[in-house]
């Protein structure tokens, strides 16, 4: 025998001690309980309990009040402030995702000086001693902003010794200043009254997506245009082109690109013969008969006479215009045009107000020309780009790049983008949920903005503001004398205000009810407005795009990217477009005909080539586009914004030439491209699997006529006798609540808020494009598109499907570890620790909303501090899905109880329901009668009962959400699905 | 050769060593705070360190500054200033650290367990006679006794579960079952209604809770409490599990 250990031995003990190490590798370590050093006194705090802190969204220009909860102090949930005017509790889909604004991985995290990490003190040295040298030749490039920034930016520049501001915007309204100029002296964008209106006519306007205020458009348009009493308020879609908004339209009148004014000239020469007004208008309208237009327009002499009577007969009229589609060469004059139909139809004052207050000033593109030619010629040394991104909203054919690296750059930044990434020096800001602000964005309306958390702790990040100020005192002793921060800046502005208004109260207290309001909200003051004699000089012709070689070029405006802003944020890439569902990407909307005519394919990859440039993109066949035109979404094709940015898509602007409107704005509509086969198939994830119902009525439609006629009436559907006995409503199961939802699909338009709600509710993790290529995305919520009809005469439906809490559920009875089973209180529970992943429940639901863990999904510092605190993230190997949000009814509930009182009506909001703008979704108590959500659901009066629907009802899983039909003005004849 | 023999049985020693450690040791804290001086000497209630009991789903570990508005900072001596575990507060606080305890309740982070919701429990909630018939000389720790001290209110509810503190120098977990969710059913099936209410959760519930069961019904078994409110359901999995 050998002595001391033999290698076989060796092992053994090894072994034994390997597997020692395992069990005390299993065995749990202890954590750590870490208290405060001191807690804090100057505001309420509590574990766990959520705080709500007013302040403004600054993803776009409209100003919307939000209420931000913020748990332990960090902010978590981003929702409207209720008191708001603008917003009304309600916010869009780049509100929702403002949290990844706040929390977004690509941020910058330090000074940055040609890209190299510098400190702050280095970087404020830098500042300020350029601040000196180019005193006199200063250029500031910023965002604009109606509150008192503006002031700030007049005095600031004044005090580093002059210079020369711009505040731009890619998605501007500067042509409709321009055209109200005209028509009626002045330079406002009037107030749309949907309330007020018979009908609506809307012009090529993305109303509901981007352009002006879509929170309160889609509020106050769906209040007006929803289905009520009978009667259903229409909304005409006059464009080459359709949106969202023209999805939501009742009629789309299709016409050539760029013939909007024409169009609404002849209407308003019918309107004003008819109505025999405004005699000064007579022989110039004349000229405009819908004779003389239709063949320009490509809409028949008929259809415009029929669209003009409609207008006598319902008015009164609203008729918008705006956005990109009549960025033409004539924008200006469309714009006029409409305004002149306004006037004719009676629609000034009633349906088009106009604010006594004028709107933030924006620089236009003819502004920037010069700004760049300054800078080309030496004149302007230090160019100050703050919290704006030109590099990418410029066409390259402006080459502001080129001109840029002429001067010295600092620009002020809190995301990465490329303006950052060309700038000499780069000052890491804070976000506008981490800072002080206000905005005044129309008349009446004065909201702060307040920072709801202290600054994310991984980004070495200064407020924009207080950088500057910091820089120009170091530079001018005399600069904002007495003042370190903007908040003393902007104290002394509201001290003003608090003055103007005769509040009696002293100024501490009127600055905390502000605080606890979001703003300052008084009733707005309307000027009247008359059309001036002027406009008979403004001449409308015919443009001709559609006559011209090539397919005209339509860059239309993202629901979810904006200006570019919103690329960077991961929700806004996962989350489908709600029209083309397609994620992570850009796409061409082609109309079929033209495409099949050219040998292109649905999904292909095409080359677009124009006189400045071509990109590659892939085809999407879309019915709703005019046969000679092409549409490309903004806001993709980044290259230096962050990973979430970079790479995706392609950026529209790279097609454009430099030219301008008379209003010296880019025009945008009038450039032709040409189409080159590159690749039969692309790369691109969509989630829908069929654009078409086939039968299963999931979005269910109805006309007016049919409600009227009773047709629709139908006794609640018999359902076969059941092994199971009753759970239904009054059964006795369900004590004391019963929850459940509806959804108004007149009122839904689509526009995926509530999808982007949920996600930041309920830490759902994002998967990215090739996951979602294999059908693996996590949206609990999500917005089903379907196609009905053919051609030009088609119509689009949205549905929100989530799980459906089913009283009879397919999941429930095939899981074999009981992990999801039927509550008392009617949810479909769905209990993480006992799922062991079979997916046997979601192999089972018809619906298909459960979702699938099938890795630990990553949320990418500081990504992770924005998740809820008050649910469980999942982890690998669990099913997952719609919980109706059971954190908030069990908290409330907790609340309740400590009241000593059952929850109330409304007292539960779901994350989907509180965000959407129009109302579509109700949730409560199916148990109490009296609830809005029993009266839209159970109730079996003429008024509900008729549009009530549960959807696949054949299969009897007794869904808790009731969906109430879309109501149409007609029938769509569906060739493709047979009748439903 | 022993060598052999001796390294196997090192092997086991230290395997049993650190599977003990592991286990039945008593936390090491950083500080020696005693609870039994706190609570029973002094008279400090609970929740006056643990102040978000009521309030939160957390109870609460009380911040540096609350030890010291009793021990204060070495020039205003005020509590025991020449204690060693004292004079470790001070350390912490000078150096402006937190103090690391360690945490000896702790249950799964898939229970969501809301402090506040049983510290403000209406006691008649539970049936009439739970709690009756305990033996605190006896078996303190017996469901019995559990139920009677939760009923009791006040801090001897806080026992009920964290077992007597008072007595306790050194923090330790008394039940072995502690957060395991037999132990927390022992007292959520000893709730008025639960029972029923449970029955009414299975398939069957249409014949045993039928339209019949009106309010008075439901008082009887103790859905409807005395204010006239619904009990919350103590027993579905949605209570603790989202």
């Amino acid at each position: 025998m050998k002595k001391g250990l033999s290698r076989r031995d060796l092992f053994k003990y090894t072994g034994a001690g390997g597997a020692t190490a395992v069990i005390a590798g299993c065995e749990k370590k202890p954590e750590k309980l870490i208290p405060m050093l001191v807690p804090p006194t100057n505001f309420e705090y509590t574990p766990h309990n959520a705080y709500n802190y007013m302040t403004t969204c600054r993803e776009c220009d409209s100003a919307c009040g939000m209420m931000i909860t913020t748990r332990e102090h960090r902010a978590q949930k981003a929702e409207g402030n209720p008191k708001h005017p603008i917003s009304r509790g309600a916010l869009c889909a780049r509100g929702q995702a403002s949290m990844q604004t706040l929390y977004n991985p690509s941020r910058i995290a330090h000074p940055l000086a040609d890209g190299e990490q510098i400190s702050w003190e280095e970087a404020m040295k830098q500042f300020s001693a350029l601040l000196k040298v180019s005193s006199g030749a200063i250029a500031y490039f910023g965002k604009p902003s109606s509150g008192s920034e503006g002031e700030f930016i007049d005095e600031w520049l004044n005090s580093a010794g002059g210079g020369k501001r711009y505040r731009f915007s890619l998605l501007t309204q500067n042509s409709q200043r321009e055209a109200n100029s005209v028509s009626f002296g002045r330079p406002v964008i009037p107030d749309y009254a949907f309330e007020n209106a018979g009908i609506m006519l809307n012009f090529s306007t993305e109303f509901l997506e981007g352009w002006g205020s879509s929170v309160e458009n889609a509020r106050r348009f769906t209040e007006a245009h929803a289905y009520r009493n009978g009667n259903k308020k229409r909304l005409i879609h006059i464009s080459p082109h359709v949106s969202l908004t023209g999805a939501k339209s009742d009629r789309w009148i299709q016409i050539k690109p760029g013939t909007e004014g024409l169009i609404a000239l002849s209407i308003a020469s019918v309107i004003r013969e008819e109505k025999n007004n405004y005699e000064f208008l007579k022989t110039y309208l004349e000229s405009y008969k819908p004779e003389n237009v239709a063949k320009a327009s490509g809409v028949s002499a008929k259809k415009i006479r029929e669209l003009a009577k409609d207008v006598l007969d319902n008015g009164p009229l609203m008729a918008l215009a705006g956005g990109n589609l009549i960025a033409t060469d004539q924008c200006v004059e469309t714009l006029t045009a409409v305004n002149i139909l306004n006037a004719v139809a009676g629609a000034l004052g009633k349906t088009i107000r106009f604010y006594d207050q004028d709107p933030a000033e924006v620089t236009s593109h003819k502004e920037v020309s010069k700004l760049i030619s300054d800078l080309n010629s030496g004149q302007i040394k230090l160019l100050i780009i703050d919290d704006s991104n030109p590099v990418y909203a410029l066409p390259p054919s402006m080459e502001f790049i080129k001109a840029m690296k002429k001067a010295f750059v600092v620009s002020i930044a809190s995301q990465r983008s490329e303006t950052t990434h060309a700038a000499n020096l780069v000052m890491p800001a804070l976000t506008a949920y981490e800072s002080w602000g206000d905005a005044y964005p129309r008349s009446g309306v004065r909201s702060i903005q307040q920072p709801v958390m202290s600054p994310v702790n991984v980004f070495d990040a200064k407020a924009r503001e207080d950088i500057m100020i910091n820089a120009v005192q170091s530079a001018n002793q005399n600069a904002f004398s007495g003042m370190g921060t903007y908040l003393e800046f902007l104290q002394i502005k509201w001290r003003k205000i608090h003055s103007e208004i005769g509040n009696s109260d002293n100024f501490e207290n009127f600055w905390i009810s502000v605080l606890e309001n979001g703003g300052l909200f008084q009733k707005p003051v309307f000027s009247s407005v008359k059309l001036s004699r002027n406009v008979i000089s403004v001449k409308v012709n015919d443009p001709g795009m559609a006559e011209k070689d090539g397919l005209t070029l339509l860059p239309t405006s993202s629901i979810f990217h904006g200006d570019g802003s919103g690329a960077n944020k991961p929700w806004l890439q996962e989350v489908p477009n709600p029209m083309s569902q397609i994620v992570w990407d850009s796409w061409v909307e082609i109309n079929p005909d033209t495409a099949q005519k050219m040998g292109i394919n649905d999904r292909a990859i095409i080359e677009i080539m124009t006189a400045n440039g071509s990109v590659q993109a892939t085809v999407y066949y879309h019915f709703g586009i005019h046969r000679e035109a092409i549409a490309i979404p903004m806001g993709q094709g980044h290259k230096h914004s962050g990973d979430v940015a970079d790479g995706f898509g392609i950026n529209v602007m790279e097609l454009l030439p430099n030219k301008l409107d008379n209003a010296g704005n880019l025009i945008l509509v009038g450039t032709q491209a040409e189409l080159k086969m590159v690749n039969e198939k692309s790369y691109t994830v969509n989630t829908d699997g069929n654009a078409r119902q086939l039968g299963r009525n999931i979005a269910a439609a109805t006309t007016v006529e049919k409600l009227a006629k009773g047709e629709e009436h139908h006794s609640k559907h018999s359902r076969p006798s059941e092994f199971y006995p009753d759970r239904s409503e009054t059964a006795g199961y369900y004590k004391p609540y019963r929850w459940g939802m509806t959804i108004d699909l007149d009122r839904c338009n689509g526009c995926s808020a509530c999808v982007v709600a949920c996600y930041s509710e309920n830490n759902i993790p994002v998967v990215g494009k090739m996951r979602t290529a294999i059908g693996r995305e996590m949206s609990w919520l999500r917005m089903e598109r379907y196609i009905e009809g053919k051609g030009d005469e088609y119509e689009t439906r949205f549905t929100p499907m989530l799980c459906q809490q089913c009283g009879n559920a397919g999941c429930e009875t095939v899981c074999p570890v009981y992990a999801t089973y039927h509550n008392p209180e009617g949810l479909n529970a769905m209990v993480y620790n006992r799922c062991v992943g079979t997916r046997y429940c979601s192999n089972n639901c018809a619906y298909k909303v459960r979702r699938f863990n099938w890795f630990d999904y990553e949320f990418p510092s500081p990504l992770d501090q924005q998740l809820n605190s008050t649910i469980t993230t999942r982890e690998v190997g669990v099913m997952e899905k719609c919980t109706f949000c059971v954190q908030r009814i069990t908290n409330a509930k907790h609340d309740a109880n400590n009241l000593g009182r059952d929850l109330e009506d409304g007292e539960v909001m779901t994350a989907c329901q509180q965000t959407c703008a129009t109302k579509a979704i109700t949730f409560g108590n199916l148990m109490d009668p009296e609830s809005q959500v029993s009266k839209n659901a159970l109730r079996n009066d003429q008024e509900n009962r008729d549009r009530q629907y549960e959807v696949l009802a054949e299969l009897n899983y007794k869904p808790a959400i009731t969906y109430l039909k879309k109501v149409n003005i007609r029938e769509i004849d569906d060739h493709d699905s047979g009748h439903h | 050769m022993y060598l052999r023999q001796l390294t196997l049985l090192s092997f086991i020693v230290s395997t049993f060593l650190i599977i003990i450690s592991f286990t039945d040791a008593l936390a090491e804290q950083p500080i020696a705070f005693s609870h039994k001086l706190h609570t029973v000497q002094n008279g400090v209630p609970c929740q006056y360190c643990h102040l978000y009991a009521r309030r939160s789903f957390s109870s609460g570990v009380p911040p540096v500054s609350t030890c010291i508005g009793c021990h204060g900072p070495n020039e205003r001596k005020l509590v025991k200033p020449d204690s060693l575990e004292v004079k470790k507060i001070r350390d912490f606080w000078a150096k402006g650290e937190p103090i690391p305890w360690v945490k000896v309740h702790d249950i799964p982070d898939f229970v969501r367990f809301p402090h506040k919701i049983h510290i403000n429990a209406d006691s008649n909630r539970f049936l009439d006679d739970a709690g009756g018939g305990c033996d605190m000389e006896n078996a303190p720790r017996s469901l019995e006794c559990k139920l009677a001290l939760f009923r009791t209110g006040g801090d001897e509810r806080c026992t009920s579960c964290h077992g007597d503190v008072r007595k306790m120098e050194g923090m330790y977990v008394v039940d072995k079952n502690f957060g395991k969710m037999g132990w927390c059913m022992e007292c959520h099936l000893q709730v008025k209604g639960a029972k029923e209410r449970k029955r009414t959760g299975s398939a069957l519930a249409g014949w045993f809770n039928a339209k019949e069961n009106d309010i008075k019904r439901e008082a009887a078994i103790g859905l409807v409490n005395a204010k006239g409110y619904h009990n919350r359901n103590t027993l579905d999995c949605y209570a603790c599990h989202y």
